[in-house]
């Protein structure tokens, strides 16, 4: 498995992102799709199980860069890094929470214990009154009392662009490290048996977990990326929107679930379905989205990448992981 | 007594409650019994029921109890589309997959529905007055609807015990190789499971819209896709009985823990209601995954 064209696209549009500041929010806008359909196969491509409640650890990453530009804007740029890693660190502990408990269930079980995470600790927030409660965080003032007006903007505008890239670039290796190592040969064996990889030794919930936390993880960073630090506010009712989640399933089924260059050809194409929908067809998108799904599902379960890979000879197929 | 007279009213209204509640999660416990496929597009089929009885009676005039009926056959007929289009090309095996289509399609409806009749909460009001019990104001079309839901779930249990075709879905549900091999027609029995179920759900939507008087809305499902699983698992998913009593438990414990939240005043109480509503579900996953009535 060969992980340079994925990295290379990748790297490519950072340096766009970076040089030519004015196309960084378009940029952004794919990526965030590639990358959510990276950070989803993470978990979903490599289980074979599904998180409902996924948008949950977007919110806890932009929850975290939030609370810490929020109640600590006097910390100047350290607020930066401090709240991403109190965003991903917030992440990976809910991920810990819910996997450690549901990740003990099957499949359907699975599913089910997931879909009320993203309401559960909505309305925990909202209705206990914590983090701004149902009104949210504004940080526009913060942003500019932490980093000065002009870098302030700067980084709504380029910086967050640049993170976004940089998750689905962290998102690539990560899955190229674990499809590599030892936990990619268990992951492998859990998706096709799961009872007969517990008889040879595989401890599943752990190898899940560990998919699940490091999905979590980015994801956490998106939002992270998105919300505080790209549009300068947390609302509940926009982090934890589910559409997140059918946006990240379409990305990865289009590509592909489970393959490395998937979520970036479904990403790619499924932002012109978007756009095209938006320009002819405006506040169609979801039903479309939701439409395309469906029928990729259903129709082209092995996603376009996946479907490619399988008419490939080996040689080529070592590029297109 | 000051104690007993203020919870009361809230026993009361949630033991109401939970009756639809219950019916609700019958349709998903039936449907995850036969097919062993958690319907996660439950939310949706309410959402439609509500519809139904919404349109019913501001356009034509038709009470919600006679809406119900048009509820179930509406419902049945999509049941047996999502069975036909959905689950069957995609083979009972292919779970995730499933998965994903349902959780689709619970957002196409939503959007769907959003297009067709707009965003914003509906609502209708319907009375046929009320009686004082001690003190506590019940409203008839409430109290009606309660024991029409028990009804239909004694029939539905019924059904599953008495008729050749109720047989057939428990033999399924049993062991649906051997069902095969006695001469059942599992392809057709999943089919039912999935119209009646579905059905049964759509029409719990319409009587849901008793309780709720003015909030039908495109993405209301949400809650009740959460809150029917919940019940499910509470009451052993694939149990009708267990279904119905754990959706009486489950009203009370949503009503008593709302008048709790708002006793001691810290928190928003409904939100609070979905958050243990969340929690619970967790909880009975983790240590009593069979439910209330199994061992």
């Amino acid at each position: 498995m060969k992980p340079w064209l994925p990295l290379v696209t990748y790297l490519s549009l950072a340096a766009v992102a970076f040089f030519m500041p004015e196309y960084s929010k378009t940029i952004a806008t794919i990526v965030f799709f590639m990358a959510l359909g990276q950070a989803v196969n993470i978990f979903v491509g490599l289980t074979g199980y599904v998180d409902f409640g996924y948008v949950a650890f977007m919110a806890m990453g932009a929850y975290g860069l939030g609370v810490v530009l929020y109640y600590m804007p006097q910390l100047g740029f350290a607020a930066l890094p401090l709240g991403l890693a109190l965003g991903v660190l917030m992440s990976i502990l809910l991920a810990a929470v819910v996997g450690g408990v549901a990740l003990r269930l099957r499949g359907a079980y699975f599913a089910i214990a997931t879909i009320g995470v993203n309401e559960g600790v909505k309305h925990l927030i909202i209705g206990a009154n914590i983090w701004g409660g149902g009104a949210g965080l504004i940080l526009g003032s913060r942003a500019f009392e932490a980093f000065g007006r002009d870098t302030a903007l700067w980084l709504a505008n380029v910086g967050s662009a640049v993170l976004v890239i940089a998750t689905g670039f962290m998102a690539v290796v990560a899955m190229y490290l674990i499809q590599v190592s030892k936990a990619g040969y268990a992951l492998a064996a859990i998706r096709q048996d799961e009872d007969a990889a517990k008889v040879m030794g595989i401890n599943p919930t752990k190898y899940k977990l560990l998919a699940f936390m490091t999905s979590a993880s980015l994801a956490g960073l998106l939002g992270a990326a998105y919300y505080p630090l790209g549009n300068l506010q947390v609302f509940p009712e926009n982090v934890f929107f589910i559409e997140y989640i059918l946006d990240g399933l379409a990305v990865m089924f289009i590509g592909g679930a489970g393959t490395v260059t998937g979520p970036i050809v479904g990403g790619a194409l499924y932002i012109i379905v978007r756009t095209v929908v938006g320009e002819l067809l405006p506040g169609y998108q979801v039903f479309v989205t939701a439409l395309v799904l469906m029928t990729t599902v259903i129709l082209l379960p092995r996603g376009i990448v996946g479907t490619l890979r399988l008419h490939l000879p080996p040689k080529l197929r070592e590029w297109l992981p | 007594m000051d104690f007993f007279s203020q919870i009361s009213p809230f026993l009361l209204s949630g033991l109401l409650l939970g009756s639809i509640y219950g019916l609700s999660a019958t349709g998903l416990s039936l449907i995850f019994g036969v097919l062993k496929v958690a319907n996660i597009a439950h939310g949706a089929f309410i959402m439609l029921g509500a519809y139904v009885a919404y349109f019913a009676l501001t356009m034509w005039g038709v009470v919600p109890f006679v809406s119900a009926i048009l509820a179930l056959a509406l419902g049945g007929a999509l049941g047996y589309l999502v069975y036909v289009a959905v689950v069957k090309p995609l083979g009972l095996k292919n779970e995730l997959n499933i998965l994903v289509a349902l959780f689709a399609l619970f957002l196409l409806m939503a959007e769907a529905a959003r297009i067709l009749w707009g965003p914003d909460f509906v609502g209708y009001t319907w009375t046929i007055g009320s009686f004082s019990l001690g003190g506590l104001i019940i409203e008839y079309t409430k109290l009606a609807g309660a024991l029409l839901a028990l009804a239909i779930v004694i029939s539905l249990e019924v059904f599953l015990r008495k008729t050749y075709a109720g047989r057939a879905i428990r033999a399924v549900v049993q062991d649906s190789v051997g069902a095969q091999v006695v001469g059942i027609n599992v392809d057709r029995v999943y089919a039912l499971a999935a119209a009646v179920g579905i059905g049964i759900t759509t029409l719990a939507g319409v009587f849901i819209t008793l309780f709720i008087p003015v909030g039908i809305n495109p993405y209301m499902g949400g809650p009740y896709t959460l809150m029917g699983f919940v019940i499910a698992v509470l009451g052993g998913l694939g149990s009708i009985m267990g279904a119905y009593l754990a959706g009486l438990v489950f009203g009370l414990i949503t009503s008593v823990g709302y008048f709790a939240f708002s006793e001691l005043g810290f928190a928003e109480p409904s939100q609070m209601a979905l958050f243990i509503a969340f929690l619970m579900l967790l909880l009975i996953l983790l240590f009593k995954p069979t439910g209330l009535l199994r061992i």
